[in-house]
């Protein structure tokens, strides 16, 4: 592989690493009263019928000398269908990477998830679901690309939930909401070995690269302006459809990470913060997102991230947009 | 590609502020008097505007004093030029005080919802 190629494949990786919000993990679900909008970091807590396309993504990454690494731009998309009220699917991809210092290009892996929700409670807004999800190695761009796919196939357990605070006395606190998800990604080809050549020596080595377990794990607060206009007090047009919220997602490898080496990161906890907004309208919604890396590996600077989120269950809500099987979400709510 | 996604961006966000109406779940858009309003003097009846249309035969309108004495009002009625939106007559003048009222109400589109809340009434 030459060094241009390395470059353009640790780029990558780092970008993966910074990025891992643009995923193809995007839905809204509603709860009671309550709507948890498709946050860009994590995915909310419940199955829905919707189409995010596209779902963006910009970060500058920081090589580990501190000079600038790769900037990346990303466009992906995920298309989620829900099987029954509480069980859907989703297909979708981190997609299609423009990378700049180097410069290198490719397609992300596909994506595959079923989610089920295991249990959720109108009136207190409350929802806890759990996914299994499948990063198909091999599906996007060929490692003989500039910007090659992971060639190793990832199964990530997840665990969702989501609260909504109308059920609580006080006012002000009453459209505020959080959101959570922990994942346990599990590499199913743990050890790499690759044969390489010793060009002096002639001898064949033996290369192995460790892909280790990685426990990724985020949060949202969000302050519902939606809720806040129907529930407590009005407020101007101009808001009443929005969503600020301040969110964050964070991963650690856990296990097989290997000795730590000089000049990477592999031991490194990585991340971003940053404050976001949702505008909820009548058939899709708009997120935006400046995330704050939490150190240098995981960029250079702030970065930004954006969806448009299409409702299928209300654009069509008597065919595509509705369970196979089953009646809808009864959605119904029952506060004060 | 900055361009190409500025552009993106922006009409999918002009077309999202175009939108009129909401995602198919009703929740109430504005009333009169409004959410957390005080007005001054009596109402002669309430409106409340969804974001959704309603069914009216499954839409219902109850207002109390904040100590939870009912006040007596007519059925609510969909407004015939918009069927997002209910009008509830007063049986009677309000006092000065604060008012609690509740809704219930089905969308279109099957969805039930329901909540509540408060106004006050100046002299």
């Amino acid at each position: 592989m030459s060094y241009k190629a390395c470059m353009a494949k640790a780029g990558a990786l780092c970008a993966a690493a910074v990025l891992i919000g643009v995923g193809p993990a995007l839905a809204h679900t509603i709860v009671g009263n309550r709507v948890f909008p498709a946050t860009l970091t994590i995915d909310d807590p419940g199955v829905n019928d919707e189409l995010a396309l596209p779902s963006f993504g910009y970060m500058a990454a920081s090589n580990y000398d501190g000079t600038p690494g790769p900037i990346s731009y990303t466009l992906g998309w995920e298309y989620a269908k829900t099987i029954t009220a509480d069980l859907g699917i989703s297909v979708g991809s981190a997609g299609y990477t423009w990378q700049k210092n180097p410069a290198a290009g490719g397609w992300a892996n596909i994506e595959t998830q079923m989610k089920f929700v295991f249990y959720q409670n109108p009136e207190h807004e409350f929802i806890i679901a759990g996914a299994l999800n499948a990063e198909w190695g091999n599906t996007g761009s060929g490692q003989n690309s500039s910007l090659p796919s992971d060639p190793n196939t990832t199964v990530t357990p997840k665990v969702y939930f989501g609260k909504g605070f109308g059920d609580v006395g006080l006012d002000w606190a009453r459209p505020f909401a959080i959101t959570g998800e922990v994942d346990y990604n599990i590499p199913t080809h743990p050890i790499d070995a690759t044969i390489v050549p010793d060009p002096v020596s002639g001898l064949n080595t033996y290369a192995l690269t460790q892909n280790p377990t990685v426990l990724t794990y985020g949060a949202t607060l969000q302050y519902s302006l939606l809720y806040e206009n129907s529930f407590i007090h009005e407020v101007p047009d101009l808001f009443k459809r929005l969503i600020p919220a301040f969110e964050g997602i964070f991963s650690s490898p856990v296990s097989n990470i290997g000795p730590s080496v000089p000049g990477n990161w592999t031991h490194t906890t990585t991340g971003v913060v940053g404050p976001s907004l949702y505008y909820i309208g009548q058939y899709f919604e708009i997120g935006v997102m400046a995330q704050i890396p939490i150190n240098q590996a995981s960029g250079r600077h702030v970065g930004a991230l954006a969806v448009v989120d299409f409702f299928i269950d209300d654009i069509l809500p008597d065919s595509l947009g509705k369970p196979l099987f089953g009646p809808p979400q009864a959605h119904s709510a029952a506060l004060h | 590609m900055h361009r190409i996604l500025t552009i993106i961006l922006s009409a999918a966000f002009a077309c999202s502020l175009a939108a009129t109406g909401a995602f198919a779940h009703a929740f109430l858009d504005h009333a009169v008097p409004g959410v957390g309003a005080t007005v001054s003097g009596s109402p002669s009846e309430l409106k409340l505007t969804f974001t959704q249309s309603l069914v009216p035969a499954f839409a219902s309108v109850q207002i109390a004093t904040a100590g939870g004495a009912p006040v007596s009002a007519g059925k609510a009625t969909s407004d015939p030029a918009d069927p997002a939106t209910l009008h509830v007559r007063l049986g009677q003048p309000l006092k000065p005080g604060v008012y609690k009222v509740t809704w219930h109400v089905v969308s279109v589109d099957t969805h039930r919802t329901e909540g509540t809340y408060t106004f006050t009434v100046t002299p």
